[in-house]
C-alpha cells in the first residue's frame, strides 16, 4: 500500500507544476499592460514604472517564472496591490475562517447526503425514494446566492435569531454553512443512492439476506460498507465545489474568508493576490484529491493487501 | 420398494411464482408440488429457465430485489405454512433453519469484510453465543471442511481465496448453524471438475455428520446420480417427473427426462453425433397449447397438443406428467 | 419505428422496436422528466417571444411606483426604479438561455473533439491533452471562471467563454473514455479494413457510441452553466446594469432585502425553476438511455 501512496503522490507533481505555470501565465495573459492596469488610469509614468519594477515585469519571462517558483517555496506570495501588505498576511487573516466554514459545511452535508442517499436507495421507486430524489434535484438547482439571501431575510431580518453578516461565533456559521452545504448534500445523496442501488443487486447481498440478517444490518454493514468507497471519492470531488461555492456564499454573507478576498481582489485588479489565491485553491483541491485516493486504498482491501 | 416412513421436512404445494415485468407476466413457477423427506437429498433437475432456482428463492423469500412474487400455494415447514408468516418471521428461518448456497462463489462473498466476520455473523444472529464461542465454532467448522490454516483464513478477504475455497466457505457459512434444510443452487457448476468432486464429497460427509436434508438444484444428471436420493425434473415451471434416483435412471417415464439422459455422452460408446433434444425452450410469451414439451417431443400424440397432462402417479410413487403414462396405465389415478 | 418479423416457432408476428422508439417509449414513461420537458419548451418560447408579450418595458423607470409589492398590475412587484419585475424576469430568460446553451455547446464541441482525437490517436497527443485537462480540473469551476473573467473583463460574452472553458475538460474525459472503449471493437477494425478514413470512423462509428453520455452531460451542464453565469453576474463580473439578467437583479435586490425581499425572490426563483427543469430532464434522459437499468 505504501507504494500505492508514493505512486499517487508522484503522479500529482506534474499536475502541480502545470498548475503553477498556468497560474503564472494567467496574470501575464491580460490584454494590456498589467503594470498600467495595476497602477490605475491616473498613474504617472514613474508610478507605472515603479509598479513594473515591483512586479518584476521587466525581466525575461523564464527568469520571472524562476523567481516566482523560488518565492513560493520561500513562502512569499507577493504584496497586495490594494493594501500594500504581504499577501501571506491577508490570506493568513482569513484562512481559518474559510476552513471553518468549509469544514462545517462538508460535515453536515456528508452526513445528511449519505442518510438521504441510503434512505432513497434502499426504498427504490417507492415514495421515500421519490421524496429523497426530488429534494436532491432541488438541492442542486438552488442558486446559493438566492437561498442565502432568502435565509437572511427570514432568519436574520424577520426572526432576528441569527446574525446577518460577519464571523466570530458559531451563530455566524449556521446560515453560511447551510447555504454552502445544500448543493453538496444533494450531489452526495444522488450518488450514494445510485451506489446503494448498484450494490443491492450484487450476489453477496443475496448471500447476506440468505443468512437471515436483519435488513438494517444488511444495508449498513454489507451494502454501505461497499458503497463507502465510491462515496468517499465523490465527497472528495465535491470539495472543489466547496471551495468554489465558498466564494459566493462568503460574498452573500459578507463572511471574512478567502472567497471575499478573491472577489475584492478581482474588483480591485489586485493581481498578486488573485494569483496567490487561485494557486492556493488549486493546490488545496489537488491535495484533497490525493487524500481521497489514499483513503480509497485504505478502504479497499484489495489495494491494501494486494 | 421404499416405504415412505421418513417424515416430510418440507412440502411445497401448488406453488405459483410469477414475475411482473414491463413486458407482461412471466409464470416462472406454475403449480409445483415438491416434497423433501427428512435426512434425504432431493435433486431438482432442469434447464435454465425451468423455474428451479426461482423455486428455491421462493422458499427462502429472497425475491425482494426482483419483480417476482409467490401468488399462490403453500410451503409447509415445521408444521407451518411459511408463506403466511410475516417477513420478520421468515427472515428468522433463513440461515438458521433453512440455509442456501449459490452458484457463483466468486461473487457471493462480501469483498470488503473478512471471512471470519462473515461466518460468525450468522452464528451470532441465530444462536445465543458469545463472540469467543462463536469463533471456536467457526474454526471447528472450517476444519471440518478441510480448510488449512483456518486461523489465518479467518482474517483474510475473499479475493485472497480460490473459487473452490470460497465455495467451501459458503458451505461452512450455511451449515454453521446446523440448519434443518440446505438448499444448494448449482453449487458446483462454476467450479472445475476436480474441485466439483471434492465439494460433492464434502457435502455428503457433512450431511451425514449434521443430518441436514438437502435440496440440490442442478442441470447435471451426473451429479444427481452421485449425491441424490430422490429426483424431481422441472420443465417450463412445472414438475414433469419425480421419483427416487434409481427409478429415474433405470425406469425413466417422461420423454423430456429420457431426452436429457440420452444426450449425456457415455464412456465407451461409439457414436457419430451426440443426441440432443430438438427445438428450444419455449418463449414465455408464446407457450404452446397443451403439454409444454409437446413441440419437441418425439413420442407426442394428438392429445398432447390439446390438453395439458395431469401428474400421473404409479403405484411405486413414481410420478410423470405425460399422457403416455396414462395410456400405459390405462388411466390410473 | 416498429418492424414486424415473423416468429420462426409459431408463425406469429413479433414486433421489434428500433432503439429510437425504445428510447422514446422509456423516456415518456418518466413523468417528472416529461413535465420538465414541457416547462423547458415553455421557457424557450418565453425567451423567444417574451419581450413581445410583457406588459412593461424592461427599462421603463416609473418613479411613481417604486418598490411596490406584487399586485395585479405588477405581478412580481417593482424594483427601486419602478421597473416591473415580472417583465424583467421574463426578458431575463433570453439571456440566461443564450448563455447557458452557447457556453455548453462550445464546451461540448471542443471537449468532444479533444476527447475523440485524444482517445483515438493516443500517444503524446493524448498525454498532452489529458494533462491540460487535469490542470483545468484542479481548479474549482467557479474559481476558474472568475479567473478568466478577471483577465478578460466583465460582460456576458466573457462569461460564455469562461463557462465553455471549464466545461470542456469534462466532455473531453467523457468522450475519451468512450472512444477508448470502442476503438478496439470489431466493427471499427472492420471499417478500417475496408478503407474508411480515420475521420469517417470517428464520425460514423465512435461518436455515436459516446452520444448518449454526451447528451446527458450536456443537459446537466446547462444547469451548472446557468447558475455559474448568474453567480458571476451577482458578483458583478457578468452581465452589467441595466441588463435584465437574473443574477444581476438579485444583486440589486440585495440592498433591499430588509424591506422588499420580493425584488430578489422572483429572479432567483426563476433561476431555480429553469435549472431544476434541465436537471430533471437530464435525469430522465440518463435513465432512458442507460442500458443497465433494463430489468
Amino acid at each position: 500500500m505504501l507504494s500505492y501512496i508514493i505512486k499517487r503522490t508522484l503522479a500529482v507533481i506534474p499536475t502541480i507544476l502545470l498548475v503553477s505555470i498556468f497560474v503564472f501565465m494567467f496574470v501575464r495573459v491580460i490584454p494590456g499592460d498589467p503594470a498600467a492596469l495595476a497602477a490605475g488610469p491616473d498613474a504617472t509614468l514613474e508610478a507605472r514604472e515603479l509598479i513594473r519594477e515591483e512586479l518584476g515585469l521587466n525581466k525575461p519571462i523564464l527568469e520571472q517564472y524562476r523567481n516566482y517558483i523560488i518565492e513560493i517555496f520561500k513562502g512569499d506570495l507577493g504584496t497586495s496591490l490594494k493594501t500594500k501588505r504581504p499577501v501571506n498576511y491577508e490570506i493568513g487573516l482569513r484562512y481559518m475562517n474559510t476552513v471553518k466554514l468549509a469544514g462545517v459545511s462538508l460535515a453536515w452535508s456528508a452526513i445528511v447526503g449519505i442518510l438521504i442517499g441510503v434512505f432513497s436507495g434502499k426504498n427504490r421507486s417507492k415514495w421515500q425514494d421519490y421524496l429523497g430524489m426530488t429534494t436532491a434535484a432541488s438541492g442542486i438547482s438552488i442558486p446559493s446566492f438566492w437561498i442565502g439571501l432568502m435565509l437572511i431575510s427570514i432568519f436574520s431580518v424577520k426572526l432576528k435569531i441569527l446574525p446577518t453578516v460577519g464571523a466570530g461565533t458559531w451563530k455566524h456559521l449556521v446560515l453560511p454553512a447551510f447555504t454552502l452545504g445544500i448543493g453538496i448534500a444533494a450531489i452526495i445523496a444522488r450518488f450514494t443512492r445510485s451506489s446503494i442501488i448498484e450494490i443491492l443487486k450484487e450476489d453477496y447481498i443475496r448471500t447476506a439476506r440468505a443468512k437471515g440478517l436483519k435488513e438494517r444490518w444488511v444495508i449498513w454493514k454489507h451494502v454501505f460498507r461497499n458503497s463507502m468507497i465510491s462515496v468517499v471519492t465523490v465527497i472528495g470531488l465535491q470539495c472543489g465545489f466547496l471551495l468554489g461555492g465558498s466564494v459566493i456564499t462568503e460574498s452573500v454573507f459578507a463572511y471574512p474568508g478567502l472567497g471575499t478576498l478573491l472577489i475584492d481582489s478581482v474588483n480591485f485588479r489586485d493581481y498578486p493576490t488573485i494569483q496567490a489565491l487561485i494557486l492556493i485553491f488549486a493546490l488545496h483541491f489537488i491535495v484533497i484529491n490525493l487524500i481521497v485516493d489514499v483513503l480509497y486504498a485504505v478502504l479497499n482491501p484489495e489495494i491494501q493487501l494486494g | 420398494m421404499t416405504e415412505n416412513k421418513a417424515k416430510n421436512i418440507l412440502e411445497i404445494k401448488n406453488m405459483h411464482t410469477y414475475f411482473f415485468t414491463d413486458n407482461g407476466v412471466v409464470k416462472s413457477v406454475d403449480g409445483v408440488d415438491i416434497t423433501l423427506k427428512e435426512g434425504s437429498t432431493l435433486g431438482i433437475v432442469g434447464e435454465s429457465g425451468s423455474g428451479k432456482s426461482v423455486t428455491a428463492l421462493s422458499v427462502m423469500n429472497l425475491l425482494m430485489e426482483t419483480k417476482g412474487r409467490v401468488v399462490e400455494g403453500e410451503i409447509i415447514f415445521d408444521g407451518k405454512d411459511i408463506l403466511k408468516l410475516s417477513n420478520e418471521d421468515q427472515r428468522k428461518l433463513r440461515g438458521g433453519e433453512i440455509a442456501m448456497i449459490f452458484q457463483e462463489p466468486m461473487t457471493s462473498l462480501n469483498p470488503v469484510l473478512k471471512i471470519g466476520d462473515q461466518i460468525t455473523e450468522a452464528i451470532l444472529l441465530h444462536t445465543k453465543t458469545t463472540k469467543a464461542e462463536a469463533k471456536i465454532k467457526v474454526l471447528d467448522m472450517l476444519n471440518k471442511i478441510n480448510i488449512p490454516r483456518a486461523e489465518r483464513i479467518m482474517n483474510e478477504y475473499p479475493f485472497q481465496l480460490s473459487g473452490g475455497q470460497r465455495q467451501r466457505i459458503m458451505i461452512a457459512m450455511a451449515l454453521v448453524c446446523n440448519p434443518k434444510i440446505l438448499i444448494a443452487d448449482e453449487p458446483t457448476t462454476a467450479l472445475d471438475v476436480t474441485i466439483q468432486a471434492q465439494i460433492l464429497e464434502l457435502m455428503k460427509e457433512l450431511k451425514d455428520m449434521i443430518g441436514t436434508s438437502i435440496m440440490f438444484i442442478t442441470h447435471d444428471l451426473g451429479v444427481v446420480a452421485e449425491v441424490c436420493d430422490e429426483v424431481v425434473v422441472m420443465y417450463c415451471g412445472k414438475v414433469v417427473e419425480s421419483a427416487d434416483v434409481y427409478s429415474i435412471f433405470e425406469n425413466t417415464k417422461h420423454p423430456y427426462t429420457k431426452g436429457l439422459l440420452a444426450s449425456i455422452p457415455k464412456l465407451g460408446e461409439h457414436i457419430e453425433r451426440l443426441e440432443s433434444i430438438p427445438g428450444n425452450v419455449p418463449n414465455p410469451k408464446h407457450m404452446p397449447k397443451g403439454c409444454k414439451f409437446s413441440p419437441r417431443c418425439k413420442e407426442a400424440i394428438s392429445i398432447c397438443t390439446e390438453k395439458e397432462p395431469e401428474f400421473f402417479e404409479y403405484p411405486d410413487g413414481h410420478k410423470s406428467r405425460c399422457w403416455l403414462c396414462k395410456k400405459e396405465y390405462g388411466g390410473e389415478l | 419505428m416498429e418492424l414486424e418479423v415473423k416468429n420462426e416457432e409459431n408463425g406469429e408476428l413479433d414486433k421489434i422496436r428500433t432503439p429510437l422508439a425504445q428510447f422514446i417509449r422509456k423516456f415518456s414513461r418518466q413523468k417528472t422528466a416529461m413535465v420538465a420537458l414541457v416547462f423547458i419548451v415553455f421557457i424557450v418560447l418565453l425567451a423567444i417571444f417574451g419581450s413581445m408579450i410583457v406588459p412593461y418595458g424592461i427599462e421603463a423607470f416609473d418613479y411613481s411606483a417604486i418598490t411596490k409589492g406584487p399586485s395585479a398590475t405588477h405581478f412580481f412587484g417593482t424594483d427601486e426604479f419602478g421597473r416591473d419585475i415580472f417583465s424583467r424576469v421574463v426578458c431575463g430568460t433570453k439571456i440566461s438561455l443564450i448563455v447557458g446553451l452557447f457556453s455548453v455547446t462550445i464546451g461540448a464541441i471542443c471537449g468532444t473533439f479533444l476527447g475523440l482525437i485524444s482517445g483515438y490517436y493516443g500517444g503524446i497527443l493524448d498525454s498532452v491533452i489529458m494533462r491540460i485537462c487535469d490542470t483545468l480540473f484542479a481548479f474549482p469551476g467557479i474559481i476558474l471562471a472568475i479567473g478568466i473573467v478577471a483577465i478578460l473583463g466583465p460582460g456576458v460574452g466573457n462569461v460564455i467563454i469562461a463557462v465553455a472553458v471549464f466545461s470542456t475538460p469534462t466532455f473531453a474525459r467523457l468522450v475519451r473514455s468512450s472512444t477508448l472503449g470502442v476503438k478496439k471493437s470489431v466493427f471499427v477494425q472492420a471499417a478500417r479494413s475496408i478503407g474508411t478514413s480515420d475521420f469517417g470512423i470517428l464520425i460514423h462509428h465512435i461518436l455515436p457510441s459516446a452520444l448518449p453520455n454526451i447528451i446527458v452531460q450536456y443537459t446537466m451542464t446547462i444547469g451548472t452553466s446557468i447558475i455559474t453565469a448568474s453567480s458571476l453576474s451577482f458578483l458583478g463580473m457578468g452581465a452589467q446594469p441595466p441588463t435584465a439578467e437574473w443574477g444581476l437583479m438579485l444583486s440589486n435586490g440585495r440592498s433591499y432585502m430588509m424591506m422588499y425581499p420580493y425584488i430578489a425572490f422572483f429572479p432567483g426563483f426563476a433561476i431555480f425553476l429553469t435549472v431544476l427543469s434541465f436537471n430533471l430532464l437530464g435525469d430522465g434522459l440518463r435513465d432512458a438511455l442507460d442500458p443497465k437499468l433494463n430489468d
